[in-house]
């Protein structure tokens, strides 16, 4: 009985795990085509053929754009989102099928789309040939249930949304989004980085980034020291609390156990019990295959 | 076919002790072995005995017949025998062992050099990769004894981390193995493209107005009315594809400036000193991502096609799958990928 009992109460969370995950959900539009060809360096004309569902009505629409190679593509409301790389770093441009026309688009890091309207992202910096300093690394939302505007903190009142490509002098592509952690940038709704010289940064591995059906960002962060890299990096399970919205995120973080030199690869973190993930590691790589962490209460 | 004894079959020196011998006598020692006699003495027999290769395990029995003193003939006393009975144990040496080694194993070199003996023998080679019980097969043929240089078959390899090279020879009914101490980690089949520092008298454009800041004292210090060929800001500062650093005309080397101003574009540093994150930046560097099980300073890269390079600094864009490598080229544009197709890139330790 006491199995049984277990076993109902695991089903009803899997279904609430998977009724939450991110999904093709109904939409009038269908992509059906998205092409790139170079214009110059740095700069492409996409192509994108899409149908309009109701009336099986192609709509084509061309304009510039800094992504190189689309990585991923969806369509959420009368919105296509492309998630790509530009020369060195990597884009998200988003376009409003009605309008045919893009609506924004911005530089990051490791974009993602975690839930239906959300794309997570790393605030983008130089990261090539700037010498021995270790950065604090920002995570930024973008929510495409926004308007471009209501997805900038701060913006100058000539600035143009969205930014032309290529963009100019006084175009900012960089401070996009609403920053969720750390919790001082998401506090004072700031975009600014530090870069450290003497002491560690902090690196954000989105690679197995969660978002959890209580809202709850789960993801993994090392220490950087100054000309060190990843070495003997000290790791922590990162969790943001949006339960209650984007803005002024709490967080909070549980310290890894130290499993290899290069710190421990994590390949997914699943969701475990309501205050508890699991850490699933690469078969056979260490002692033990997944590891389960509890989550700290907010 | 059947291993072959070489080191068998000589000579060794042989002593009897005992009384009676004369100095002429005659030793049997049964069928596979056979003693000369070199001088006898009546108390001893030196001699030497040689042992048919072939022989079995065997009990045989050592007969002394002595023909006298001179050679005159045995003159018994009473009771006495001209002749007199041991026993010899004779060990069988059977097949002689098969043995493999792995003199070394280099990736760059692309070669796992084994040597098997003993020559004119031949069986079924098999070299593998090894980490706890993961193993790789990278090789497996019939190979006959002596020294081989057996490939990696690099382009072929997982991914994976492997700290041991194993061999193992099936011959002459045995199957020899070695081990030899090789750590690497096959990251898998990555892009490679190149990234700079480009000079101004490269770049295009007419001179257009920069932030400049240089650092005096912890303190910023603007220059002002700075201006840069709009081209080379374009290429040193644009986020999209901007390298982050550069050698300008009138401020000496450039970079993205991270402190002294929020504004994103275009804002620099004059008279920095550009290196990579983790040490100096050369031909022979890339950057990696922090993720990719190789950011560490100095760590060794194989790039197949390319060969060794060392890690000295940090690609953000670079992902699970990019490796940013460095060149001293210093043009304004056309700097392309390093190799046209992606490459097998393994961490070496």
């Amino acid at each position: 009985m006491k199995r049984n009992c277990l076993v109902m109460l695991t089903a009803a969370w899997l279904t609430h795990v998977l009724a939450f995950g991110v999904g093709e959900f109904e939409s009038p539009w269908k992509v059906q085509k998205l092409s790139l060809i170079e214009v110059k360096e740095g700069v492409r004309m996409l192509t994108a053929t899409v149908e309009h569902t109701p009336d099986s009505k192609p709509v084509e629409f061309s304009d510039y754009v800094a992504t190189q190679e689309i990585q991923d593509s969806f369509i959420w409301g009368d919105r296509l989102v492309l998630l790509g790389e530009a020369e060195r770093a990597s884009v998200v441009e988003i376009f409003d099928l009605k309008a045919k026309a893009k609506l924004d688009w911005f530089v990051c890091y490791e974009p993602r789309r975690v839930s239906e309207n959300w794309i997570v992202y790393k605030r983008h910096y130089f990261t090539e040939a700037q010498g021995p300093v270790a950065p604090l690394e920002v995570l930024l939302v973008y929510d495409l249930a926004r308007t471009p505007l209501e997805n900038r903190m701060q913006a100058a009142a000539n600035q143009r949304i969205p930014a032309p490509v290529p963009m100019g002098p006084g175009d900012n592509v960089v401070e996009v989004g609403i920053p969720v952690y750390p919790e001082n940038n998401a506090r004072q709704r700031s975009y600014q980085m530090s870069f450290e010289s003497q002491v560690p940064g902090r690196h954000i591995s989105l690679h197995a980034l969660r978002l959890l059906p209580s809202r709850k960002l789960v993801f993994v962060c090392a220490e950087s020291w100054p000309g060190r890299g990843q070495l003997g990096a000290r790791q922590y399970l990162t969790v943001v609390d949006l339960s209650r919205g984007l803005e002024g995120a709490p967080s909070a973080s549980v310290e890894l156990p130290k499993l290899g030199d290069d710190g421990a690869v994590i390949a997914a973190i699943e969701p475990e019990q309501p205050n508890a993930v699991r850490l699933a590691f690469p078969k056979g790589r260490y002692s033990m295959d997944s590891l389960v962490v509890g989550l700290p209460e907010f | 076919m059947a291993c072959t004894a070489t080191e068998i079959g000589g000579h060794v020196l042989v002593t009897i002790h005992g009384s009676g011998f004369g100095n002429n006598p005659v030793v049997n020692a049964g069928s596979y072995a056979a003693v000369s006699v070199q001088w006898a003495n009546g108390v001893e027999i030196h001699g030497t005995v040689s042992v048919d290769p072939n022989a079995p395990d065997t009990m045989e029995a050592v007969t002394v017949t002595s023909r006298g003193w001179g050679g005159q003939g045995f003159m018994p006393a009473p009771g006495a025998s001209a002749t007199a009975n041991a026993t010899v144990q004779i060990r069988g040496a059977g097949a002689p062992r098969c043995a493999v080694a792995i003199l070394s194993a280099s990736i760059p070199e692309d070669r796992i050099t084994v040597e098997l003996a003993p020559q004119g023998v031949s069986g079924t080679l098999t070299v593998e990769l090894v980490q706890g019980g993961t193993t790789h097969t990278v090789f497996s043929d019939t190979r006959g004894g002596g020294v081989h240089n057996i490939s990696f078959n690099i382009p072929n390899l997982p991914t994976g981390e492997f700290s041991q090279v194993r061999a193992t020879w099936q011959a002459g009914g045995q199957n020899p193995s070695a081990i030899f101490n090789y750590h690497i980690k096959v990251l898998g089949m990555y892009r490679h493209t190149q990234y700079n520092s480009p000079h101004e008298n490269n770049c295009s454009g007419d001179p257009s107005p920069v932030t400049i800041y240089a650092i005096n004292n912890n303190s910023c210090v603007q220059t002002p009315n700075a201006t840069m060929r709009g081209g080379f800001i374009d290429r040193v500062l644009n986020p999209t594809y901007g390298t982050g650093s550069g050698h300008s005309i009138n401020y000496g080397d450039v970079g993205k400036e991270f402190f002294c101003s929020p504004r994103p574009y275009p804002t620099a540093r004059r008279d920095i000193v550009i290196s990579g994150s983790m040490g100096t930046l050369s031909n022979s560097t890339v950057a990696v991502h922090p993720d990719s099980g190789a950011h560490e300073p100095n760590a060794q890269l194989y790039i197949h096609g390319v060969g060794v390079k060392s890690v000295t600094d940090t690609c953000g864009v670079c992902g699970a799958a990019r490796i940013d490598h460095y060149t001293t080229n210093m043009a304004c544009i056309g700097i392309g990928d390093l190799l046209p197709e992606r490459a097998m890139t393994i961490r070496i330790y």
